[in-house]
């Protein structure tokens, strides 16, 4: 082979790399324009119930299919599948957008997350083709191989969340093997044992869930996500880094006062789902006096952190769980005086979840009345009637919660674990953002996604509400009789 | 090392060894001197229990000797205690990798794959039973799973969250895979790393033997 022949050869393997790097590129490219997807738990019609579960329960990982395009969808009721259209399974519809959840697609597999108990556990995913093992799988994060089965690899990431990929073909790594994201472990097949399936990847994140154990949990928004980042598509609108959805308290509603003997104490919590993306740790998200912020509060009790920060939060709370703040509240010395503190919540050093952008709850919504009271009203919290405003109907008869009266043993001193519980009303499991019964923040706004609404100054908001439309009918009118005014001034000009 | 658990293979739990050990134990005390004072019976059942508790250490020795260097390591290397396959042909072809918060191990057994993940539990506050824990395992509250011809037992124990999985080369045929019998057999059958420790240096209670800086 001449000089010639071998910079001629050089010359093709570049101009052939080059060729196929814009392919990627444009793959890629192609993928980003037309990149769409069904929202989380809408299974293919007659599939099942899916969870609707907007939870990024493993943010940050890669793709687990080195490139794009790739298809999320029901291998069993796609085409050619078992109960889907007949058809070949490397048909086109196969292999289009818009993406399809099948998490808890109908299968008689016990599995608590499922809305019906039983499901489908992860996520089928095909490449850009039905093609068997050409598609290379590649790690989605840093981590171990800790198992490698007939037809399984299992990926495990530092913080213990398992990653598992079936239906591998061409496996590439063995177990006790340190991976380093995107690096390929094995190909997409059709490997199920001795009977083979479709070509496709079968995705599943195994972790432990709060309320669940050990489960393998819902895959979808996480692959959006890495398919997002993958192909630098614009990702959809998601919730605020930190925001908070109340779910209940020990401590009486702010239109109820806590009614404690001068001077003493009395220990509580609040509890809320973490409705952003980050992940909540002892330490780091506090809850803290507000109206005005860091403002030492003359109801500390002896336990809270700071004079300013009642506690933190007492567990690590991921995004969809829930955590509570436990602290105490302390009675003015002198019977009749009331302490009224308004409370939020804190990212120490980094945001408050009230501040622009956040996902709340607002400043002036968490509340908390004490009273120093002498001893022949201790423990008498006063019932609110229905109609005050404060804690109205307006939800499903089917939530649970109280309507008529607030409980007075809510001023009853029991330890934490015992006393009542103000539930929301709200499913923990869904992401459906109702709020509770009669919690309008006052002035009716300032709380969005995943705001909190446990407390209402007493019979503040159907008031204010009304008296707001008054005067807005009022200045109605009054610009109305300026404006014909004006037009009879102008004809008489 | 193996002699005990190679007897009493069929049993497949290290409950049913146990109760086996006691039983022939008893057989053996109560055939020879059938009238006893009640002080000789005391004894008796403490050399019984002690005989017991010799049969488990046999076992878990048994399953740390076959683990490999590397293996062993990462028991050591555990931030959660450690169980280990009590099963011979189990733990000889037993490989345990540990992070920093988990541990597992991973054994292919013919054309089973045996899989036992396990990781640090978050305390729950309320204490009750996750949802779907509606079974006991090791006498705790337990969740039985099949996925993609994969079966599995979860249960909580000593601080942490167990996941014992088992697939099999031929998933719908393999009565492993098939029924639930064979997890759970398999779970019953786990046994203490820090049993593995002798008696008088770390007792057979002492889930920390083992597992150095992490064992809660």
């Amino acid at each position: 082979m001449n000089r010639h022949s071998v910079c001629g050869a050089a010359l093709a393997r570049a101009v052939v790399a080059i060729a196929v790097a814009l392919g990627a590129s444009a793959f890629a490219n192609d993928a980003r324009a037309q990149f769409t997807y069904r929202p989380p738990g809408e299974l293919v019609s007659g599939s099942g119930r899916g969870r609707v579960d907007n939870t990024v329960y493993a943010p940050g990982i890669r793709f687990p299919i080195q490139n794009a395009p790739a298809y999320l969808n029901s291998q069993v009721w796609g085409v050619g599948g078992g109960s889907g259209p007949a058809g070949s399974q490397c048909d086109t519809r196969n292999f289009s957008y818009p993406w399809r959840d099948n998490y808890c697609e109908t299968r008689s597999w016990d599995m608590p997350m499922c809305p019906s108990g039983t499901g489908h556990q992860g996520q089928d995913i095909r490449a850009s083709n039905c093609m068997n093992n050409v598609h290379n799988c590649v790690a989605v994060t840093d981590g171990t191989i800790t198992n490698i089965g007939t037809y399984s690899v299992y990926l495990t990431a530092a913080d213990g969340t398992r990653y598992d990929y079936l239906h591998m073909g061409s496996v590439s790594v063995s177990v006790g093997q340190r991976v380093t994201r995107g690096q390929v472990i094995g190909r997409v097949s059709n490997a199920f044992g001795g009977t083979p399936t479709t070509v496709h990847l079968h995705f599943n994140i195994r972790k432990t869930v709060s309320g669940f154990g050990s489960v393998y949990a819902p895959t979808y928004m996480s692959l959006i996500r890495a398919y997002e980042s993958l192909t630098g598509s614009m990702p959809m609108p998601m919730g605020p880094r930190f925001g908070a959805m109340f779910v209940m308290q020990s401590f009486p509603y702010a239109s109820t006062t806590l009614n404690l003997p001068a001077g003493s104490e009395q220990r509580g919590y609040f509890e809320f789902r973490n409705t952003g993306t980050e992940t909540w740790r002892p330490g780091e998200v506090f809850m803290g006096t507000t109206q005005p912020r860091d403002r030492t509060s003359p109801a500390r009790g002896s336990d809270w952190t700071s004079g300013a920060r009642a506690a933190t939060i007492d567990r690590v709370v991921a995004p969809g769980a829930t955590g509570r703040f436990n602290f105490s509240l302390r009675a003015p010395n002198t019977v009749g005086a009331e302490y009224s503190e308004y409370f939020g919540i804190v990212r120490e050093g980094v945001a408050w979840f009230s501040d622009t952008g956040q996902g709340g709850p607002a400043d002036n919504v968490v509340q908390v009345r004490v009273r120093a009271a002498s001893a022949g009203v201790v423990d008498s919290g006063v019932p609110v009637p229905v109609d005050s405003g404060v804690r109205d109907t307006g939800v499903e008869q089917d939530t649970g919660v109280e309507e008529d009266v607030v409980s007075p043993e809510l001023d009853v001193f029991e330890p934490v674990d015992d006393v009542p519980e103000w539930d929301s009303g709200l499913d923990p499991s869904t992401d459906s953002g109702r709020r509770p019964p009669g919690m309008t923040p006052p002035g009716g706004g300032g709380v969005t996604m995943g705001g909190c609404g446990c407390v209402v100054p007493a019979r503040s908001s159907s008031h204010s509400r009304g008296g707001t439309t008054l005067a807005v009918i009022a200045m109605a009118v009054v610009a109305l009789g300026r404006r014909r005014a004006v037009r009879r001034r102008a004809r008489t000009d | 090392m193996y002699a005990v658990h190679r007897l009493e293979h069929c049993l497949h739990s290290r409950a049913a060894l146990l109760c086996a050990l006691l039983s022939s134990a008893a057989f053996a005390a109560g055939c020879s001197r059938p009238s006893e004072p009640v002080a000789t019976q005391a004894n008796a059942q403490r050399e019984q229990g002690t005989l017991a508790a010799d049969g488990v250490r046999s076992i878990a020795r048994g399953a740390l000797a076959a683990l490999s260097a590397e293996s062993r390591a990462a028991v050591t290397r555990s931030p959660v205690p450690v169980l280990l396959f009590g099963d011979a042909a189990a733990a000889s072809a037993s490989t345990v990798t540990a992070g920093p918060s988990w541990y597992a191990i991973s054994a292919r057994v013919g054309e089973r794959t045996l899989s036992l993940h396990v990781v640090r539990e978050e305390p729950s506050p309320s204490g009750a039973a996750p949802e779907g824990h509606s079974e006991r395992v090791r006498g705790a509250p337990a969740m039985f799973l099949y996925n993609e011809g994969v079966r599995s037992v979860t249960w909580s124990e000593r601080g942490a969250t167990y996941a014992l999985e088992v697939e099999c080369g031929r998933p719908f045929e393999d009565e492993a895979c098939t029924h639930r019998t064979f997890v759970m057999g398999l779970a019953e059958s786990l046994v203490r790393a820090s049993d593995a420790e002798p008696a008088s240096t770390a007792p057979a209670t002492d889930p920390s033997a083992l597992t150095q800086g992490g064992a809660r």
